[in-house]
């Protein structure tokens, strides 16, 4: 398979969409960030979906982690990222001993 | 009241260190409380009230500066190593996130608000913003 290097104007043309997906243009960092947050339901997260949260919280952990294992600079960050998935992983074992998710009254 | 932890970074000018009774969206509708603490957290500020109830900036009613909220960046590794075993504390204790306006609830999802923004900014590295 013949691999081709992926011009630069197209990849910063990537970048620039995927940017505009994260913050969007003429928003401000705040309401950025609001947008964010609401969208992944977690500015106030249901009673019942913390199970699901702390899951999709790990989930974007390990894959930073995978990023960062293949890089040998950013230990610091990988040994921090490493410690905010072990804290993960307690809190949904703690969550489980609680048995099943509660309905919100 | 307790008045809020100062900060570096942000500056909010409310509330005053006078006692204060807020107005804040709850399950039922509305519901109101007195303020004895304002804390910062990893993301927003929480309203302690004199009761015990934890109430994000976000959630009260009325007309106020708007919530000042924190960059994941602006965050140390103390600060959040410090919050996260705290969390692992209370879950050992037994307490349950799902009670309402409780404070493991409200740490936990300030926790989750801050590691997916934290993590999504890390991964997408966008330009960083205004917060003001």
């Amino acid at each position: 398979m013949k691999i081709r290097v992926i011009p630069s104007e197209v990849r910063e043309e990537a970048e620039r969409y995927i940017m505009s997906k994260t913050y969007q243009s003429g928003q401000s960092g705040k309401q950025q960030v609001w947008s964010l947050l609401s969208e992944a339901g977690l500015v106030d997260i249901p009673t019942d979906e913390f199970s699901e949260r702390v899951k999709e919280a790990k989930k974007a952990v390990m894959d930073r982690l995978g990023e960062l294992l293949e890089s040998t600079t950013d230990i610091e960050e990988r040994d921090s990222a490493a410690y905010s998935l072990a804290t993960l992983k307690k809190l949904e074992t703690a969550l489980q001993r609680k048995g099943t998710p509660r309905t919100a009254d | 009241m307790r008045p809020t932890e100062k900060r570096p970074d942000v500056h909010p000018k409310w509330p005053s260190e006078e006692a204060q009774i807020i107005t804040f969206t709850s399950r039922g509708g509305s519901a109101t409380g007195v303020v004895k603490e304002v804390r910062w957290g990893l993301v927003w500020r929480d309203f302690i009230l004199e009761d015990g109830r934890v109430i994000p900036e976000h959630k009260i009613l009325g007309e106020h500066e708007s919530p000042v909220w924190r960059k994941p960046q602006d965050i140390s590794q103390d600060e959040r190593e410090a919050w996260e075993r705290r969390l692992v504390s209370m879950a050992d204790a037994g307490l349950d996130p799902r009670d309402e306006e409780q404070p493991f609830h409200a740490e936990l999802n300030q926790y989750l608000a801050y590691t997916y923004l934290r993590f999504k900014e890390a991964r997408h590295k966008p330009p960083d913003p205004k917060w003001t």
